[in-house]
């Protein structure tokens, strides 16, 4: 009611993250489509794909000719105290190479298949739900700002634990951190179109769902419903269904091996920080109390993040099962509305909305929570393992 | 935000939630509001005119846990508007709950800072240092999980008044159209509100021997205060209990309804008892009152169809107002109940110094938890088993009819695969699955424990390998 003013703000933010997530993509050479607003269509663009991969490249080689960061005393001094934190963290490392050249490729590879996505996304806002008042949907604006901030959240931290842990300045310091940054932001990046993808999908469904509940009200009033209206709202779901089950199939491999490369991290940072200050009986200086943890809390808060927004969806596919028993007690249902809610109430119980990488897990909650535990366990058995160290 | 929540966040809700005049039903009571999914829906509907002055209050099942909570500042103090209606509590009474609720808030404060002051150290008193770490840890995590009922208590007044409000509004329409009152013996909260109080006292009393020396106040403050914690979270978790139970009895009494309409009962009473297979459609409210024929049906279905949704969507309620607090519960208790185990089997193992005292406050802990998570996983699983039933019993309805099969088939459609379930936070389910997860979990975790202690033993008894 008294939202007019802060509305605005938070529908200019909102806009204001999404042209910085398209700009920043464009220009990190990750999203190789251009815009043709005279057709309403993305184009796919082999000059912008082959600027991504110079760009990448250079980077690649930028960080590994000015790889400084192994020299840092604090690392030395952990790595000497104990060797298991060397070998996991070159494995991490090689892991975090793969994933950045693998998202990259994958990337371009599937290009065409994201350049059909993303037009029969357009496609269907243009066409169907451009007619319905999108600012209420508080979760989109609030998750598609979210991820906003939690990319420019991470790339800050990422430098601020670049330069935090080595003491001595140089020039080639510098062009190293700055070139690992910005191939982070590229990943970051490239998984959040994923995330945004997921958003969007999330609101088409939260406004059939509207849009059913506002049937279901107005026959529970004794007003007429004609069936097509239902068979309207069961179309625009059925393709929604299949643009996210596409969409997953694309992503799911990259987003595999970033949750898995926040998982290591957010386990090696733990590790290092236990190695740090118990078995090395550092003093608490600004290092522990503020760069590591922030790294580990926004590296966390990120990985919530890309959990919450598929549960958001999944949940939302839920709600749609459970308006349809909202017509259950209607008494003198029309014949063809009833065919039509009863053939929609198949559909939601046959497909569901849910996002499931590479046949392995669905991302939801449960999983999250389940992910947390073990690399909680992992922690325990990284510990134990080198018990003598400590 | 909730992951549970069935709320869609519709536009203007105030605008919304009533767009349309309310319709008049053809037949006995007066219509839901079908805005189950609006997010504020009116207190209570004004239909449904209760003449009668309130000669009764409301949920006098459970009133001891309710007056508990309330003193405590957990619940609203509400106000009896009608036997089926409670309104908002009153100026007076908010102050007294937002007061005590500073109080709390203010001894929590307190409470932290002697916990990382030496202030409290004189508690901390045993043998080895791990030991007093996990009481340690257990007390921050006791205080963090009552800090975090309070907040979310005080959060959730309104959802909480609602939830009542659709209980006792479903109970009216349940009195109305079948005359029957759906009140039930509640004795268990008020068994389980006794024990939790002794057990405490129990600890708090073998803690006070324990300590030598004089106990300062503070620590007396500190031991008083996390009593009292404990208690009313364990008091909340009863709440939670009895609140699904009333939700279970309800759930219940339409699958009773259902029930009668089954083939075997149907058989049974042609034939005069001939099945006896099922026995719970002949409880003490006679679910039709001829109960040979079937002409009652389409319009029972109706009502219990209306009421399904409705007493799912009580369900999911509970279930968003408890969330959090469940959540941090089951990992506080998974906590306890670990480290008092690892103790015991410290105790036991360790050859010689068997104390007494030890072993009965870890005896005391593991009762009082284990009893708690029991009542609360059972609960669920009770309630979510007969939400669940309902398909099934109605996929048994002998339904002679095309017109029948219609109606039956209109509910189970919409019923495939669309399992309930009582989450916490969407973490995991909670029924009686849960007592297993957890209890399997905690002898993980008790093993990794004993090695560690292992390993600590072995690297006191021999010499350190080159370190630097």
């Amino acid at each position: 009611m008294f939202r007019p003013s802060g509305s605005g703000f938070r529908q200019k933010l909102v806009g204001f993250t999404l042209k910085g997530a398209l700009y920043g993509s464009w220009i990190l050479g990750i999203f190789p489509f251009t815009y043709d607003s005279w057709t309403r269509k993305l184009h796919r663009s082999k000059w912008l794909i082959a600027y991504g991969l110079v760009l990448t490249t250079v980077l690649v080689a930028l960080v590994w000719t000015n790889d400084t960061e192994t020299e840092t005393p604090m690392r030395m001094e952990v790595f000497h105290r104990n060797p298991l934190a060397e070998q996991v963290n070159g494995i991490h490392d090689i892991q975090s190479l793969f994933t950045v050249a693998f998202i990259l490729l994958r990337g371009y590879w599937k290009s065409g298949d994201i350049e059909r996505i993303f037009n029969e996304l357009l496609d269907l806002q243009h066409r169907h739900f451009r007619h319905y008042p999108l600012e209420d949907c508080c979760s989109f604006d609030r998750f598609v700002v979210y991820k906003g901030v939690s990319v420019a959240v991470e790339f800050i931290s990422m430098v601020i634990l670049e330069l935090g842990m080595s003491p001595n300045f140089s020039q080639q310091l510098l062009v190293g951190v700055t070139s690992l940054c910005l191939m982070l932001l590229g990943v970051l990046l490239g998984a959040s179109h994923f995330h945004l993808a997921v958003v969007f999908i999330y609101r088409y469904v939260w406004i059939i769902n509207r849009d059913l509940l506002r049937l279901a009200n107005e026959l529970a009033d004794g007003k007429e419903v004609s069936s097509d209206r239902v068979d309207y709202l069961l179309g625009l779901y059925h393709r929604l269904l299949n643009i996210n089950t596409r969409l997953s199939d694309i992503y799911d491999y990259q987003m595999v091996l970033v949750m898995a490369s926040f998982l290591i991290a957010n386990v090696m940072g733990i590790y290092f920080f236990i190695i740090y200050t118990i078995s090395l009986h550092k003093d608490w200086d600004y290092m522990i109390l503020f760069v590591i943890p922030q790294a580990m809390i926004i590296n966390m808060f990120d990985f919530c993040l890309s959990i919450a927004v598929c549960d958001l969806a999944e949940r939302t596919g839920r709600q749609t099962s459970t308006i349809l028993k909202l017509f259950n007690d209607i008494e003198k249902l029309d014949k063809k509305l009833d065919r039509s809610i009863t053939e929609f109430a198949l559909f939601c119980s046959h497909r569901r909305l849910k996002f499931r990488h590479c046949g392995l897990f669905y991302v939801n909650y449960e999983m999250g929570f389940r992910m947390a535990i073990t690399s909680f366990l992992y922690l325990l058995f990284l510990i134990q393992f080198d018990f003598w160290n400590l | 935000m909730s992951p549970n929540t069935w709320v869609i966040e519709m536009p203007s809700q105030k605008s919304c939630s009533h767009p349309y005049p309310r319709r008049i039903s053809p037949y006995r009571t007066p219509s839901l509001n079908r805005d189950a999914f609006t997010r504020d829906s009116p207190a209570a509907a004004t239909s449904g005119p209760s003449t009668r002055s309130h000669n009764h209050p409301v949920f006098e099942d459970i009133r001891t846990i309710l007056s508990v909570l309330k003193a405590s500042g957990l619940m609203p103090i509400y106000e009896q508007v009608s036997n089926y209606e409670v309104g908002p509590p009153t100026k007076t009474n908010e102050f007294y709950s937002f007061f005590v609720r500073g109080v709390v808030h203010a001894l929590t404060i307190f409470n932290v800072y002697s916990l990382f002051t030496p202030i409290s150290a004189q508690l901390f008193y045993s043998y080895r240092e791990t030991d007093n770490v996990n009481q340690w840890i257990e007390l921050l995590l006791c205080i963090l999980t009552y800090t975090l009922t309070v907040f979310v208590c005080a959060r959730n007044t309104k959802s909480m008044l609602r939830i009542m409000n659709e209980i006792l509004q479903l109970d009216e329409e349940v009195r109305k159209q079948f005359g029957a009152n759906l009140n039930q013996n509640f004795g268990f909260s008020v068994k389980f509100l006794v024990g939790i109080a002794a057990c405490q006292t129990y600890i708090i009393v073998l803690k006070i021997y324990a300590v030598d020396g004089v106990i300062t106040p503070p620590s007396y403050i500190l031991l008083a205060f996390y009593a009292v914690q404990n208690g009313l979270t364990a008091t909340y978790i009863v709440f939670a209990s009895a609140l699904l139970r009333i939700v279970y009895i309800r759930f219940h009494f339409i699958n009773q309804l259902l029930n009668g309409y089954t083939y075997g009962q149907q058989q049974k009473r042609k034939g005069g008892g001939g099945g006896g297979r099922r026995h719970r459609g002949n409880g003490q409210h006679h679910p039709t009152p001829n109960p040979a024929i079937m002409e009652h049906f389409p319009e029972d279905s109706l009502f219990i169809y209306r009421m399904h949704n409705k007493l799912l969507r009580i369900y999911k309620g509970i279930n968003d107002c408890c969330n959090l607090i469940l959540v941090s519960f089951l990992g506080y208790s998974f906590y306890t109940v670990t480290t008092n185990c690892y103790n015991l089997f410290v105790q036991i193992t360790a050859k010689g110094m068997v104390s007494p005292n030890i072993l009965q406050w870890c005896f005391a802990w593991l009762c009082l938890h284990v009893s708690l998570l029991a009542l609360l996983s059972r609960s669920c699983g009770l309630t979510t088993r007969e939400a669940n039933a309902t398909s099934q019993i109605l996929s048994r309805v002998y339904a002679s009819s095309r017109e029948y099969q219609n109606i039956i088939d209109k509910f189970l459609t919409k019923s495939i695969k669309q399992e309930v379930q009582f989450t916490a936070y969407g973490f995991f389910a909670i029924d009686n699955s849960t007592l297993f997860k957890i209890f399997s979990a905690v002898t993980t975790y008790l093993v990794i424990l004993i090695q560690f202690k292992q390993l600590e033993d072995s690297k006191v008894e021999d010499p350190e390998p080159d370190q630097t």
